[in-house]
């Protein structure tokens, strides 16, 4: 079920300390207060060019990061990234997204729904490789921290779709657990707790165990 | 026998917090790589990739009229589109009543006035009495202009500025019949 993109969500007042109690890197991009996110909006909307090349610079390699998580290609993470883009612009555009603090989860619930359709899309066909890590097995030597990020992605892929959506959430989008638990549509306590379960899972599946994998679904 | 002995380790520990922190530490720096690993370029790509849409976005799509009409309510355009019906039935049902309602014309007099009476409508068509047509009409222009002259010697300036103020009045012929006979004798 697709997630509805309307930013009339419920209201998410708590904050990240409701979670895991380590903090988020949300790395390629400069922290923005909320404020100063308003005004860069507020400008975008209403035309100013340099304020939505702000935006786009503080959101696109988190968004490419959620997607890459899912779909695994590089060429088709950007393709989903710059159509993520397209829609935001529209909508801020014509007025539909209104600014009330929760542009993140807005922009984040287009994302997993465009996510969403593209996963669905490449289930009925054959999945390519990603010519990237093609080229890495052909001409290079293993690396120790590559294969040590390549097992984490083959376990990530290895879960279910519903706890790889939140992991992805938290660690590759940056977002809190307010903002899923608004984006996703359900109470912060099930997320929290699906959250924990998920890192559990994976932990025992680094370790070796494979009776922690639940589906095999991806991408 | 008991299947639950209080004592002993438990099969399956659940990890606290920091027995994942080694996890999510790595699912940070899985996230972080992935971030850093997007293709160069990728903002530029997605600015030139958005600008169609952001163009569109600020050019009007419809006409003033149309925007104006979606702002008011579809309630208020039905009620505006009724009384805008009854007023033009209105109107039409007056004009219709007006032009039923004339009479034959009158016959006009020459060089003066052609009234034409019927109902409740009067129309009245001048001559321009300026500019006479013929010695008859120079004629009648002769007998104002004689007129006036006897009011300025028996009535004094004022009267004849009285007269004189009010062009439309001077104009109707028929006011000129309302003139005091200058000969006769007004006691004055």
């Amino acid at each position: 079920m697709q997630a509805p993109d309307s930013v009339d969500a419920r209201s998410a007042e708590a904050d990240d300390s409701a979670g895991d109690g380590l903090s988020v890197d949300h790395g390629g991009s400069a922290e923005v207060v909320d404020a100063e996110l308003g005004r860069i909006i507020a400008a975008a909307t209403s035309g100013d060019q340099a304020a939505w090349r702000r935006l786009v610079d503080l959101y696109a390699r988190r968004v490419f990061a959620l997607v890459r998580s899912r779909l695994r290609r590089a060429d088709l993470a950007e393709e989903v990234t710059q159509s993520v883009f397209v829609t935001v612009a529209e909508k801020l555009g014509s007025g539909q997204y209104a600014e009330r603090g929760r542009f993140e989860a807005w922009l984040f619930r287009v994302a997993v729904n465009r996510v969403r359709d593209e996963a669905r899309r490449l289930r009925r066909h054959a999945e390519p490789t990603d010519p990237e890590v093609l080229g890495q097995t052909l001409t290079q030597r293993p690396d120790p921290e590559r294969a040590e990020l390549g097992a984490l992605r083959a376990v990530l892929s290895r879960l279910s779709d519903q706890d790889r959506e939140i992991v992805t959430l938290r660690h590759h989008a940056g977002l809190s657990f307010a903002q899923i638990a608004e984006l996703l549509d359900e109470p912060l306590g099930t997320l929290l707790a699906r959250h924990h379960r998920a890192l559990k899972k994976i932990k025992s599946m680094l370790a070796g165990d494979p009776a922690g994998a639940e589906g095999e679904d991806a991408p | 026998m008991n299947m639950f002995p209080s004592n002993g380790p438990r099969p399956d520990p659940d990890p606290t917090p920091a027995d994942l922190a080694d996890v999510v530490g790595r699912l940070d720096a899985l996230a972080a790589a992935e971030r850093a690993g997007a293709p160069a370029g990728i903002e530029s790509r997605i600015v030139a990739a958005a600008a169609p849409s952001r163009r569109a976005a600020r050019r009007p799509e419809r006409p003033m009229a149309d925007r104006v009409l979606a702002t008011i309510g579809r309630d208020m355009r039905r009620r505006l589109a009724l009384a805008a019906g009854v007023l033009l039935a209105a109107t039409a049902g007056v004009v219709l009543v007006g032009v039923l309602s004339k009479g034959p014309a009158g016959p006009a007099t020459p060089g003066g006035a052609g009234t034409a009476t019927g109902g409740a409508s009067t129309i009245v068509a001048h001559s321009d009495p300026i500019t006479p047509a013929g010695p008859a009409e120079s004629a009648e222009v002769d007998s104002v202009l004689a007129t006036i002259a006897v009011l300025d010697d028996v009535g004094g300036r004022g009267m004849v500025d009285l007269l004189l103020r009010d062009t439309e009045r001077l104009d109707d012929p028929t006011r000129i019949d309302m003139l005091p006979d200058p000969t006769e004798n007004t006691g004055s």
